[in-house]
């Protein structure tokens, strides 16, 4: 009866599965992909002027200039404000208008291979075919030169662009480390890899995703560290991506989880080409999309939510302090609101006499039950975190001024609130601060952990802390334990997680990610 | 089972310790053994060896038959109908022990913890939300979790310890048989009853890498388990003494008696270790007793016989709280002997018996 029931409701399942859509996959279509159906160029430069021009018809950007050279007809394409035009003039144009062939070349092909090998001088020149192939280069910043007769044309890479510059990224501040973060454009962040990475094994993988907007994904990865079946994975996934634009990392990011509906994620982000550089060297794979100073990682490891660059440029003494400090902050964060509600609402003689009354004295007053002025208290400062993020600069200072003394006086003064709930939400959100990727899954754990609190007390926190732990311990990010090194243990790997061991230990050893206990990367994904 | 999960040997024996752990102090050190209660700590290293020779038929037949539990062993000796009645067998014994487990810990909770509190709150979340997840998630997400828990038991005992070093009182150890050996003999008979750890070992077996020596890794766990229940009996009796000997639950009083500076006493921190044991505890009893069903070949329900293993733990656990729950009567119980010899000596040497003529029978057909 049951597994009949179970037969139904899976069918059920699967057609609701089907409406929605959700998670359909299918094969990436853009360029690169499928060459066969792309349109060949033809000979004639008329024919092609009138495709192009159908193409770009409406796009005031797209510029193109018609020409003579050595007597046949020519024109050069581009969009406008995506190259160097004084480049083009002094490379292109001036070579090709004032080209003569040599005395006694009158064959065609011949003129053709004199123009491209002897006359044209850019660094960044190829030959291409296809229409498509011309289309998507002049849009990442390519002049194409077509000349009448020949079915292929000229591209020259002069793009100049207008970027914003290199910096710090703001979410990953380091004191002593590089200053250094990742842009926009794909290429200059391939360089800033390349700049740290002097090596031939650096290797980058580019795909074009997006049926409509075409984005350039790279795959990086160092050939000999990174495990192939993790290679391949990561390919696999991205090729099934079926999206119609990638504005940013985000947008993929889910394609690249191993358990998409868990509040942890299993893919690692960072903006500093310094940390990604660390990262590959131990075996991961990292996947840039270009437009995003966001890089993905894989595999990512709940540990490494604790590390940063500063880890590794400070002493180890302290380097390890600030590692415990981050354990620990993370732990306030997520918990001491549950605790505070357990303890006062249901163990108060958990606490020393002294502390309980001075508690008790604050919270005599009050209208509310502890779990209500917990949860409120955090929705507030939830809701005033969103606001300043959100809201023009021009209001953050009053926001700020309101939120501070909606929370820190009126409430208290008002006896709405005990004042020790306000050090409490302060506590929160000072130590939220200091793991920022694991923020988002601590506010959603924080308020489980309150609500569990108000209702059974600490036994509810460690019902709660058990069934987050079963989730934790069940995830595996490409076939690695999420929770390793700590679960399964491995000893020697913890001289970098719960520690930061000098220098001279750590590179005494390279430990790669699939080495990594309980690590099946090349069993099952190869 | 799912053979395609790993587990190491350490991990293993950090499980088989936390499920160990909650519950057997608590009935050895509560015996009512008045001023004798000294001598239970001698049991102690005798249940050492005693554990030892219990494990050898068990320990012999997952030898014969490398990478399998006993279940699947009784299949290739006897076929698998055979299988089957010995697959019922453990998996109902499964199902008293954790039924037993879940009726003193309600006991427990409510009548000490939290007494506004009732089993429904109490066993309803537990049960088919946290337990049952974390058996659907399988063995290595229990062996990675009791990692983690096995971490925090220790932290807390050794805040109770460390904080109770000062009223240790050595008198307490002396005299030795004042008054005969009934406490240490029913300490023993309690020890041998409360620990069906082979049992455990042996159904994840196929977990653990092919050529793994087991009785190595039982040796080990062993004298892990002996050296921290030793050191929990000596606190225990060094510091409460005749009447640590009253205490259905000597680690809670102890944590009572303990003080470390903001914390006025540890027993609300005690608490905490103790239900993340027993969540640990009975979801791995609810994951074994699934995969003794699922050898009737349900592998594909593998959800919904975890959930219906819930839902018998639950009304039977609540069938027996409402009964009775006296826990000195269970471990010093002539059938639970019986049971605990028939499963771990009888049973065994059975199929151990049944193979050896098997295969002196193929032999002869084959010469």
């Amino acid at each position: 009866m049951l597994i009949a029931l179970s037969k139904v409701g899976k069918t059920m399942l699967d057609f609701i599965k089907a409406k929605l859509n959700i998670w359909k996959s299918g094969a990436a279509k853009g360029i690169g992909d499928s060459p066969s159906e792309y349109t060949q160029l033809k000979s004639e430069l008329t024919d092609n002027m009138v495709f192009f021009q159908g193409k770009f018809d409406g796009c005031v950007d797209f510029v193109y200039k018609e020409m003579q050279i050595c007597g046949k007809k020519a024109v050069v394409m581009y969009v406008d404000n995506m190259i160097d035009k004084l480049a083009l003039s002094e490379a292109v144009m001036d070579p090709l208008t004032k080209a003569v062939p040599p005395a006694g070349m009158t064959n065609d092909e011949e003129i053709y291979k004199w123009l491209r090998d002897c006359v044209l001088f850019t660094v960044d020149q190829r030959e291409i075919f296809s229409v498509e192939e011309c289309q998507w280069l002049m849009m990442t910043g390519f002049v194409v030169l077509l000349i009448d007769d020949y079915e292929k044309a000229l591209i020259f890479g002069l793009q100049a662009f207008k970027f914003r510059s290199i910096e710090e990224p703001p979410s990953e501040t380091a004191i002593r480390g590089s200053r250094e973060g990742f842009v926009e454009p794909l290429r200059i962040n391939l360089m800033l890899l390349r700049r740290r990475m002097k090596n031939t094994n650096l290797k980058f993988e580019t795909y074009i995703l997006g049926n409509e907007s075409k984005t350039e994904v790279c795959i990086a990865y160092l050939k000999g560290v990174a495990a192939p079946s993790l290679l391949e994975s990561v390919r696999h996934r991205l090729k099934t991506i079926d999206v119609d634009t990638i504005l940013a990392a985000g947008y993929i990011q889910s394609y690249f989880q191993d358990s998409p509906l868990s509040i942890f994620s299993t893919v690692g982000i960072t903006e500093r080409p310094d940390v990604l550089c660390g990262k590959l060297y131990e075996g991961r794979v990292s996947v840039i999309v270009d437009g995003s100073p966001t890089t993905l990682l894989m595999p990512y490891l709940f540990t490494e939510n604790f590390q940063n660059a500063d880890d590794y440029a400070v002493g180890t003494y302290y380097a390890t302090f600030t590692r415990i400090l981050k354990y620990l902050a993370f732990f306030i964060a997520v918990m001491l609101p549950g605790l505070y509600v357990a303890v006062g609402s249901f163990h108060p003689a958990l606490l020393p006499s002294a502390l309980l009354y001075t508690l008790a004295q604050s919270e005599e007053g009050t209208p509310f039950p502890l779990v209500f002025e917990a949860i409120l208290m955090q929705l507030i400062y939830e809701m005033l975190r969103e606001a300043g993020l959100r809201a023009p600069k021009q209001f953050g200072s009053a926001i700020n001024i309101v939120g501070a003394f909606l929370i820190g006086q009126a409430a208290v003064s008002a006896g709405l609130i005990g004042a020790p709930m306000v050090i409490i939400v302060a506590l929160t959100a000072t130590t939220g601060l200091v793991v920022p990727t694991l923020y988002e899954p601590g506010v959603i754990m924080r308020f489980v952990f309150i609500i569990a609190a108000g209702m059974m007390g600490l036994f509810g926190i460690t019902l709660a802390f058990a069934f987050f732990a079963f989730l934790v311990c069940s995830m595996k990010t490409y076939e690695v334990p999420f929770t390793a090194p700590l679960a399964p243990l491995d000893i020697f790997s913890l001289r970098d997680v719960i520690i930061r061991a000098p220098w001279k230990v750590l590179s005494r050893k390279k430990v790669k990610v699939q080495d990594v206990t309980g690590s099946e990367v090349d069993k099952a994904l190869g | 089972m799912e053979k395609q999960s790993f587990i190491s040997n350490k991990q293993l024996i950090v499980l088989l310790i936390l499920t160990r752990l909650p519950f057997s102090t608590a009935y050895i050190v509560g015996l009512n053994a008045g001023r004798s209660v000294q001598d239970i700590l001698l049991a102690v290293p005798v249940n050492f060896v005693i554990n030892f020779i219990v494990a050898i038929p068990l320990l012999m037949l997952i030898k014969r038959y490398p990478g399998k539990d006993p279940v699947e062993c009784a299949i290739n000796i006897l076929g698998k109908p055979t299988g089957m009645i010995v697959a019922l067998i453990y998996g109902l014994f499964f199902l008293a022990t954790v039924v037993h487990m879940q009726a003193v810990f309600q006991n427990f909770f409510i009548n000490t913890v939290i007494p506004d509190s009732n089993f429904n709150s109490v066993a309803i979340p537990m049960l088919f939300v946290v337990c049952f997840y974390g058996a659907v998630k399988g063995i290595e997400t229990i062996v990675r979790f009791s990692s983690i828990g096995i971490v925090i038991y220790l932290v807390v005992v050794s805040m109770i310890i460390i904080s109770l070093i000062p009223s240790i009182k050595l008198d307490y150890l002396s005299p030795q048989f004042y008054n005969g050996p009934g406490v240490f003999l029913k300490a023993i008979w309690a020890g041998f009853n409360s620990n069906p750890q082979i049992l455990f070992l042996a159904f994840c077996i196929p977990f653990l890498k092919i050529g793994t020596k087991t009785g190595k890794l039982f040796m080990k766990w062993n004298i892990f388990a002996m050296v921290l229940f030793f050191l929990l009996e000596f606190v225990s009796i060094t510091v409460m003494g005749p009447y640590g000997a009253k205490q259905n639950y000597p680690l809670s009083a102890l944590s009572m008696l303990s003080q470390i500076s903001v914390f006025e006493r540890l027993d609300a921190i005690d608490m905490v270790s103790w239900i993340l044991n027993a969540v640990i505890y009975t979801t791995f009893y609810i994951y074994l007793m699934s995969s003794c069903i699922l050898k009737f070949g349900f592998n594909k329900h593998k959800k919904i016989v975890i959930f219906l293993c819930v839902v018998v733990i639950f009304f039977l656990s609540k069938l027996e709280d409402s009964v009775s729950t006296e826990i000195h009567d269970v471990y010093t119980n002539p059938i639970l002997t019986g049971v605990t010899v028939f499963l771990l000596i009888v049973l065994p040497i059975t199929l151990l018996l049944a193979d050896v003529i098997k295969r002196r029978i193929v032999n002869e057909e084959t010469e």
